[in-house]
C-alpha cells in the first residue's frame, strides 16, 4: 500500500490490499486423473456393505444337512438294514445260489446247444440282412462315384449340420438376451 | 456328528459374506442362494477344521467364489463366442436397464449412492461384472483373472475398463457443487476420458 494511494483513496487502497478470499470448494470441481478415479471407484466398491442373505438360507441348509444325516434305510449299507429285511435278502440269495447249483449240472450242455441256435437266428435276422444290404450298396456306390463327389457331399452335410447348430445358438442368444 | 447349533451359529456369522460374494459374481439372488447353500453344506463336511480356524472366512469366500465361477463356466464356455459378440448390445441394454437416479441435481447421499452402485453392479453384463468383481472385491490381479476365466489379459483389462465406465455413468457426480463455466478444458478432457469426475 503506497503512501500516495492512501492519500488519494484511502478506502480503495485498503480494500485492494485485502488478501484474496479462497473460493469455496463447491464452486470448483476437483478434476481427477484416471488413476485417482479408479482408486475412488475402488474405495466406493469396497465400502459397499455385505448383501444380506435371505432368511430362508439357514433353514434350507439345516434341512439339507438333516436329510443327509438320516437317509432312508434302503439307501444305507446292507448291514444297517432292519434285521427282518436282512434275513429275507439272505434267504433269497441262498435260494438263488442253490437253484444255480441244481441247474448247473445240465447247464453247460444247454449253453452249447443254445449258442448254435442263437448264431443261426442272428444270421437269418431281417435286421442283420438289412444292414448287410445297406453296406453292400454303399460299397457299390463308392466304387462307381468319384471320390471327390463323395467328399463334397460329406462336407455339405457337415456344413448344413453346423449351420443348424449355429442358427440354433443364435436364436437362443437372442431369446435369452435381457431386454 | 457336529453340534448343529454350533454350526448354525457359524453359518449365520458368515452367511452375508458368502451370499455377497456369490450374488456379486452371479448377478442374481436365486443362483446366489443355491451357491450359498452348497458352500455351507461343504463347510459342514469340514467343520471340524473350520470351527476353530482363523481362516474360516477366507475358506468360505474362496469356495463361494469357485462355485460361482464354475456355475458361470457351465454356460460361459459353451457360449463364449456369442457372449463376446454381444458386447455392444449388452452395453445398450445395460444403459437402458438402469434408471438414472433422480436427485434433483443434488449430490446423492452415501446410502443412496451405495444402493445405486450395488444395483448397477448387479446389472452389469457378466463379461464385465465378473472380472470387475474379481479385481475389486476378490483382490485378484489381471493375470490371475485371465487365468481363472481363461480369457486374454487384454480382454480382462478391456472388460474391467468398460465395467468401471458403466458404473461411473450410473453414479451421479459426487463432486461438490456445479461445474464452473470457466473450466473450458474440463468438458473436453471429460469427453475424451482423459479425466473422470467421481
Amino acid at each position: 500500500m503506497s503512501a500516495h494511494n492512501l492519500h488519494l483513496d484511502p478506502l480503495g487502497a485498503k480494500l485492494r490490499a485485502l488478501p484474496e478470499v479462497p473460493a469455496p470448494r463447491q464452486l470448483v470441481p476437483r478434476v481427477l486423473t484416471a488413476i485417482e478415479a479408479e482408486q475412488a471407484l475402488h474405495a466406493k466398491l469396497r465400502a459397499l456393505p455385505e448383501v444380506p442373505a435371505p432368511a430362508s438360507l439357514a433353514p434350507v441348509v439345516l434341512a439339507a444337512l438333516s436329510r443327509r444325516a438320516s437317509p432312508p434305510w434302503w439307501r444305507q449299507p446292507w448291514f444297517a438294514w432292519p434285521v427282518s429285511v436282512r434275513a429275507a435278502t439272505a434267504v433269497l440269495a441262498l435260494a438263488v445260489l442253490a437253484l444255480g447249483g441244481w441247474f448247473s449240472a445240465g447247464a453247460w450242455q444247454g449253453v452249447t446247444a443254445a449258442r448254435g441256435t442263437a448264431a443261426d437266428w442272428i444270421s437269418q435276422s431281417w435286421l442283420v440282412e438289412s444292414g448287410a444290404t445297406v453296406m453292400r450298396a454303399m460299397a457299390a456306390l463308392s466304387r462307381s462315384v468319384y471320390a471327390l463327389v463323395l467328399i463334397g457331399a460329406g462336407l455339405l452335410v457337415a456344413t448344413v449340420y453346423s449351420a443348424t447348430l449355429v442358427m440354433g445358438a443364435l436364436c437362443w442368444r437372442l431369446a435369452a438376451t435381457r431386454r | 456328528m457336529h453340534d448343529i447349533g454350533e454350526f448354525e451359529t457359524f453359518m449365520r456369522n458368515h452367511q452375508n459374506m458368502v451370499f455377497s460374494t456369490a450374488v456379486r459374481l452371479l448377478g442374481n439372488e436365486t443362483d446366489a442362494a443355491d451357491i450359498s447353500q452348497e458352500v455351507f453344506v461343504r463347510a459342514h463336511d469340514h467343520f471340524d477344521d473350520l470351527r476353530s480356524s482363523p481362516t474360516a472366512g477366507g475358506w468360505l469366500k474362496t469356495v463361494a467364489r469357485n462355485l460361482s465361477l464354475n456355475h458361470l463356466k457351465r454356460y460361459r464356455m459353451r457360449w463364449r463366442f456369442f457372449s463376446e459378440m454381444g458386447n455392444e448390445d449388452d452395453d445398450r441394454n445395460y444403459a437402458s436397464s438402469i434408471a438414472a437416479p433422480d436427485t434433483g441435481g443434488q449430490p446423492m447421499d452415501e446410502e443412496r449412492e451405495r444402493a445405486v452402485l450395488e444395483a448397477a453392479l448387479r446389472k452389469l453384463p457378466a463379461a464385465q461384472r465378473v472380472p470387475l468383481v474379481l479385481y475389486h472385491f476378490e483382490d485378484l490381479s489381471y493375470e490371475d483373472i485371465a487365468a481363472r476365466l481363461r480369457i486374454s489379459l487384454s480382454k480382462v483389462k478391456t472388460d474391467i475398463h468398460r465395467g468401471r465406465a458403466a458404473l461411473r455413468r450410473r453414479l451421479r457426480f459426487s463432486v461438490e457443487g456445479e461445474l464452473s463455466t470457466g473450466a473450458s478444458a474440463a468438458p473436453d478432457l471429460l469427453r475424451t476420458g482423459a479425466i473422470q469426475l467421481i
